[in-house]
């Protein structure tokens, strides 16, 4: 039972710790807006990706890392339902198509479609 | 009670790695991974590095409870192949350990040896299903060579969103030839929030399995 508690005590900070660099993070999960962020910032320039081989918040964290790390990239939503992510860019940034399909490659999924919504 | 020493003693290792990565900004270039298995063979702890998503670095303690000896070792995961498909994710993975096994065990005294451990892993998952197969073979000089392969099949009651709680009910088989009862039934309740994905298990001899991973 000690044990127990004692893993319980370390999820119960950890998750603390996560749920202060999440907001530190420009990113949404179910706010998917069409020009919007969650924090507030709006943005034209978005891109639609239709992902493949993202089945757990695992997948979705790693994509939302590798592009919150971009300096072009000012916000993400990740659907795990649709298979689907939404980057938010800077208005005059732009990510080639090639690009993306690398980064994704890179961080292990598969790009099936892209759609620029700018 | 000595289980329990040796459990805390992973846990304070746990929280001590823990204590590490939390005191330093942890760049997202690469993923760093605490993964600890306790179940009725051993108990494991093991810190990684990923420098691409193909493969992983690290090192690993474990202690064998039956056997009663420790092997600390560096470890190499290697992702060999992934298949992404529009609602699944395939893997293929081998794992590979060299490392010191130590032990008091019996006649053995503060004897202490080289020891290799590989092994081969593969998984299907889609948001509702999990599948996973994995063998693990361990040889070392002359205290021990075992093999164990496990299998198990998932479920989730329900699919909860990114960023929310998911639970998954599983049944884990285990096969360990060198034992008398050579099949294993165990009984699995994973929860998975955030970066963190514990494990608690009860086999059919009532032995208790805990697993813990944590990502940053």
């Amino acid at each position: 039972m000690k044990i127990f508690l004692t893993l319980l005590g370390l999820i119960i900070i950890t998750s603390n710790t996560y749920a202060k660099s999440d907001k530190e993070e420009k990113h949404s999960h179910d706010e998917i807006t069409t020009n919007g962020l969650s924090s507030g910032e709006t943005t034209t320039n978005i891109i639609n990706i239709n992902v493949n081989g993202m089945v757990c918040d695992f997948c979705a964290q790693s994509i939302e890392k590798v592009f919150m790390k971009r300096d072009d990239v000012k916000g993400i939503n990740v659907n795990l339902e649709d298979q689907k992510v939404v980057l938010y860019l800077k208005e005059e940034a732009n990510i080639e198509d090639k690009t993306l399909s690398l980064i994704f490659e890179d961080a292990g999924y598969t790009v099936e479609g892209i759609n620029r919504a700018s | 009670m000595g289980i329990f020493i040796k459990i805390a003693m992973l846990f304070f290792l746990l929280n001590f790695f823990y204590s590490i990565l939390n005191a330093r900004p942890i760049s997202y270039a690469g993923g760093w991974t605490v993964m600890t298995y306790n179940d009725y063979t051993r108990n494991s702890l093991l810190l990684h590095y990923s420098p691409t998503s193909k493969y992983s670095i690290g090192y690993r303690t474990q202690y064998w409870q039956e056997k009663e000896y420790w092997i600390n070792s560096f470890n190499l995961n290697y992702l060999a192949k992934r298949i992404n498909r529009k609602h699944s994710q395939t893997n293929i993975y081998l794992k590979t350990g060299l490392g010191i096994l130590s032990t008091d065990y019996k006649e053995y005294n503060d004897k202490k040896e080289p020891v290799f451990y590989g092994e081969f892993a593969a998984d299907w998952e889609t948001r509702k299903l999990f599948i996973s197969y994995n063998n693990n073979v361990l040889k070392s000089a002359s205290v021990d060579g075992t093999f164990i392969q496990k299998s198990r099949f998932g479920f989730t009651p329900y699919l909860a969103k990114y960023g929310s709680l998911h639970t998954w009910l599983m049944y884990e088989l285990n096969h360990i030839p060198e034992l008398k009862s050579n099949y294993l039934s165990n009984f699995i309740i994973r929860f998975f929030k955030s970066t963190n994905l514990l494990e608690l298990g009860l086999d059919e001899n009532k032995n208790t399995t805990l697993n813990f991973i944590k990502r940053f």
